[in-house]
């Protein structure tokens, strides 16, 4: 859209920027006149055309920059040195990222400056009142807050002039490089062009100053029509020209504005001389520090504050953010070691910098070349000439190049103005990030809890199962056999340490050397490799194309065609030929070592798409002596064989003391028991005699019992089932295709076959395409046609629309 | 009024027809009113006349398909059984804008075609194995022993 000419000045009275001696206002950089002839922000204000606290219009951003442009990451460093702690908050601050922006779209303005100090940057300011100019940047927490702060040093927007056109034919933007050659001085660096700086003849060149602090975009441009030479435009010694962001910033939202105020918060501001991305070294930065406001900042290094020194390199007096617009591999370094503050943010070198570049500057949307020669004097379709590719107004980085620029809407564009972009609407932008592959968790690592895992052979297991039935024998006499189990198997029973013996289909991993097998602190005889992996394997076990058979057509797909894959252990599986059509196939199999549970994925395209669960491990019982149960049956029989020996003693004497005590007629326990008569005596001395015989058999019972207690046994997990490991041990495809009635199994058996040339003419091949009639030939079906060019009756335009629906020869 | 005659053999659903010329005739009735729709004129009887199945009418600028009979006074009556719209108008049709759904020629294989002739009983079935190590490799160590404590 063009820029609002109620908010900038008619269009007409646009004034011109520099000493361009061209007439055509087509091909002018031009910047707002307020009224007056006047241009900066402040003027706007004073003329009623810009309000303090509100941002200003955006319809200067003819294209947005996609989340691509760095403009759309800007980061913001804290700025001091080592860590301070904020009086007001308690809040340590330290030297790091503070925060960073991630907008899908950037709406953007470039702003132009005269008032600049080659030594201190853009430093002139005019109050809100008009009355002075404020040199420095000190006196303030951060970059100026907002439109309009008495509180700060003054209205640091105040100065900044919006360009408000840009001859796109006459305009070819250009990279430019602040370089250096060492990371240890703060030695000035150096300003170069790409194409200089990619000469290995060049004096300075990426060999010998490999270390970039800064990147920028100049401007090429034609100062008059009679030039045949474009001459570098906007430079920023003299004239800084930069980028500022016209969106909401909200890095500063909730942060206190002055040290000395704590209450006073600031909120989401709009602040474009802090977003000011130009220096007095390189204009409308995309890559490297900012300038603006920051004494002793530039784009070869930054001065951090010290949090212990006082005036103006103390805390209070230092703006306190960095912004930066990041490079995915920048470094932070400490060039003078003497001296830590003192920062440079920087990359080094690389081989794909140009091409960085190249989408940086595209998302700006205009012409722009990295060749001199092209700067110079090419055409805007030759070879080397690139073009910001705008998609709904909005730049991503892509571009084209020579005779295709040609096809790009800037290339009629004459000015900024015949944009269509509207930075009010913005079009909406996919947020995603998508990556159609997929893989696995290489960080897993399973939790092992208190248990050892063994890999063994079928021979170990042998020998395993024989170690183990001797593991009491080795218990020292003086020891009974569950305090001898507690201390070695951690349990009274030595079976209880086996937790689980699992059969895989296939050789398990292991690792290191074999060590013998230690059941709790029992070393048994047979050594084994550990199993101390992530928990779970994956495995690649099978893969293929799925071919599209009939050239990708409708036959290809279901229900026409299907295709399923039988997998060991999970399953079968039909595949979506929606998605799996003409893709590479792969199963992977990731196999739960410790519990036997397996998982196929299949994916497509290195993408997965479907998952399968099943089981690949067989549990295998194990069988051993229950030695709690055993000593506990042992301790019964040994208690009843004392109890039966106690008793029988106890029963034979007690038995002649009943006799006598019978025959005496007394009772054993006292004198009342009364006198039994002669037969009770009789049958006294014979029940007695009866229980002398009854404790004594208890007594052989008990000793028997002794002697032969039944070893009880005890079995460790179930078998479980063996049978899928019979079926075939590989994946299957099982694939199903259609046959034509006339037996054709292909497109082109069919196609070769006389039928299909009857079924083309007779029937017609399914198609949907638009078009005029004249546009197909033979026979031809149409859903509809607007018959209204047609000077033919109702009754013949119907009878037309019949034919034309039923099938014409055309 | 001038009556064009023609011999068509070509399939009447066809657009761009070039009919055989046989003959040029004026009506000699009736002398009033011809109907547009479907004329009926009488011409003089000319022996290759009777071959015509098709005649172009100026006065309309249609062509219609026709039936040729002679009548007691040995003249040739032709009658129109219908109007051949498609050859009629012809050079504005072919500028038409339609939306093709079957076409002999610009057929698009992504588009289902439920006519085409696929057997409905019979399939081809194929299958590949995928082969793979891991189960087909004579396992070594194929026992994983858990237990308590132990090295672990």
């Amino acid at each position: 859209m063009s820029v609002n000419q109620n908010v900038y000045g008619n269009s007409a009275g646009w004034k011109k920027i520099g000493s361009m001696t061209e007439t055509d206002r087509d091909k002018l950089f031009l910047m707002a006149n307020f009224g007056d002839d006047t241009s900066t922000l402040h003027d706007g204000v004073l003329k009623g055309k810009l309000e303090y606290d509100e941002p200003i219009d955006k319809s200067l951003s003819w294209c947005g920059l996609g989340n691509e442009s760095t403009y759309s990451r800007v980061e913001y460093w804290n700025r001091v040195f080592n860590e301070y702690t904020d009086p007001s908050t308690g809040k340590v601050i330290k030297f790091e990222k503070y925060k960073s922006e991630n907008r899908l779209i950037t709406n953007f303005a470039w702003i132009f400056n005269s008032d600049v100090s080659p030594s201190l940057g853009i430093v002139k300011y005019s109050r809100t009142d008009g009355t002075l100019n404020d040199y420095g940047g000190f006196n303030r927490w951060s970059p100026d807050p907002a439109f309009f702060n008495n509180q700060a040093t003054g209205n640091c927007n105040s100065d900044l002039k919006p360009i408000t056109q840009i001859p796109v034919q006459n305009c070819v933007l250009v990279p430019v490089l602040r370089v250096r050659d060492d990371l240890t001085t703060t030695t000035a660096g150096k300003t170069v062009y790409l194409w200089e700086y990619l000469d290995t003849n060049n004096t300075v060149n990426y060999t010998n100053n490999p270390y970039i602090t800064a990147i920028g975009i100049g401007v090429y441009t034609y100062l008059n029509s009679s030039q045949t030479t474009r001459t570098a435009y906007l430079t920023s010694t003299s004239s800084a020209s930069g980028v500022t962001v016209l969106d909401e910033l909200n890095y500063q939202d909730g942060e206190p504005r002055f040290y000395d105020v704590p209450g006073d918060k600031m909120g989401l501001i709009y602040s474009y001389s802090a977003n000011y991305f130009g220096s007095t070294t390189l204009a409308r930065l995309i890559f490297g520090t900012l300038t603006l406001g920051m004494n002793s900042v530039n784009n070869d290094k930054v001065q951090l504050v010290n949090a212990t020194q006082s005036g103006n390199g103390g805390i209070v007096n230092r703006s306190q953010i960095i912004p930066v617009l990041p490079h995915p591999d920048a470094q932070w370094t400490d060039p003078i070691t003497s001296n830590l503050n003192t920062r440079i943010y920087y990359i080094t070198y690389y081989d794909g910098l140009k091409e960085w570049i190249r989408h940086q500057i595209a998302c700006f949307g205009l012409f722009f070349t990295d060749d001199q020669a092209t700067a110079e004097s090419g055409a805007l379709d030759s070879d080397n000439m690139l073009l910001g590719t705008l998609v709904d107004g909005v730049g991503h980085g892509d571009y084209t190049s020579g005779e295709a620029n040609r096809d790009q809407p800037q290339w009629d564009w004459k000015t900024t103005n015949d944009s269509t972009y509207d930075p009010k609407n913005p079009p909406k932008i996919d947020p995603n990030t998508y990556d159609d592959t997929s893989g696995f968790n290489n960080l897993l690592n399973a939790p092992r809890g208190f248990n050892a895992r063994y890999v063994l052979t079928p021979l170990d297991v042998k020998d395993l199962n024989t170690d183990f039935f001797r593991a009491l024998e080795s218990k020292p006499d003086d020891i009974d056999y569950i305090n001898y189990s507690m201390s070695e198997f951690l349990t009274n029973d030595p079976l209880n340490a086996i937790v689980s013996l699992k059969w895989f289909p296939f050789t398990v991993p292991s690792y290191g050397s074999e060590t013998p097998i230690k059941l709790g602190n029992y070393n048994t005889t047979v050594t084994a490799k550990q199993y101390i992996g992530s928990g779970v394997e994956t495995y690649t076990i099978g893969e293929f194309d799925l071919f599209p058979f009939f050239g990708g057509s409708f036959l290809d797909y279901e229900p026409y065609s299907k295709t399923s894959i039988v997998i060991p252990y999970c399953g079968t599986v039909q595949l979506d030929h929606s998605i799996y059509m003409d893709t590479h196939v792969s199963v992977h199999l990731t196999v739960d070592i410790y519990t036997g549970a397996c998982t196929a994925y299949i994916k497509s395209n290195g993408l997965v798409v479907d998952s399968v669960s099943g089981v690949c491990s067989v549990d295998m019982p194990i069988t051993g002596i229950d030695n709690a149960t055993l000593e506990g049956q042992i301790y019964n029989a040994s208690l009843n064989l004392k109890s039966s020996k106690i008793s029988e003693g106890t029963t034979i004497a007690g038995a002649g003391l009943d006799v006598g005590t019978s025959a005496l007629g007394l009772s054993k326990k006292g004198v009342s028991r009364k006198i039994m008569s002669g037969l009770a005596t009789a049958e006294a001395l014979i029940g007695a005699v009866e229980s002398v015989n009854q404790s004594t058999k208890n007594l052989a019972q008990n000793e028997y019992n002794v002697s032969h207690v039944q070893i009880p046994l005890k079995t460790v997990g179930a078998q479980s089932g063996l049978s899928n490991a019979k079926q075939e041990q590989f994946c299957r495809v099982l694939l199903q295709r259609p046959i034509f009635i006339n037996g054709s199994q292909s497109l082109t058996a069919w196609y070769g076959s006389g039928d299909s040339s009857v079924y083309a003419h007779t029937v017609g091949y399914a198609c949907l395409k638009m078009g005029k009639l004249s546009d197909f030939t033979g026979y031809t079906v149409c859903s509809n046609a607007d018959l209204s060019g047609i000077n033919a009756t109702d009754a013949e335009k119907e009878q037309i629309l019949k034919l034309l629906q039923s099938g014409v020869y055309v | 009024m001038t009556i064009t005659l023609y011999h068509c053999s070509e399939d009447p659903k066809t657009i761009k027809k070039n009919p055989t010329i046989i003959g040029v005739a004026k009506p000699i009735s009736p002398t009033g009113i011809v109907s547009r729709d479907l004329p009926v004129i009488t011409i003089e009887y000319a022996g290759t006349f009777t071959d015509a199945n098709y005649m172009y009418i100026d006065t309309f600028d249609r062509f219609y398909y026709v039936s040729v009979a002679v009548d007691i006074a040995g003249k040739i009556v032709l009658t129109a059984t219908g109007c051949d719209v498609l050859k009629s108008f012809q050079t504005d049709l072919l500028k038409v804008p339609v939306t093709v759904v079957r076409s002999e020629t610009a057929g698009i294989n992504e588009v289902v075609d439920t006519q085409l002739p696929i057997s409905q009983e019979k399939i081809k079935r194929r299958s590949i194995p995928l082969s793979n190590d891991l189960f087909n490799t004579q396992s070594a160590s194929p026992y994983v022993l858990t237990v308590i404590g132990g090295n672990g």
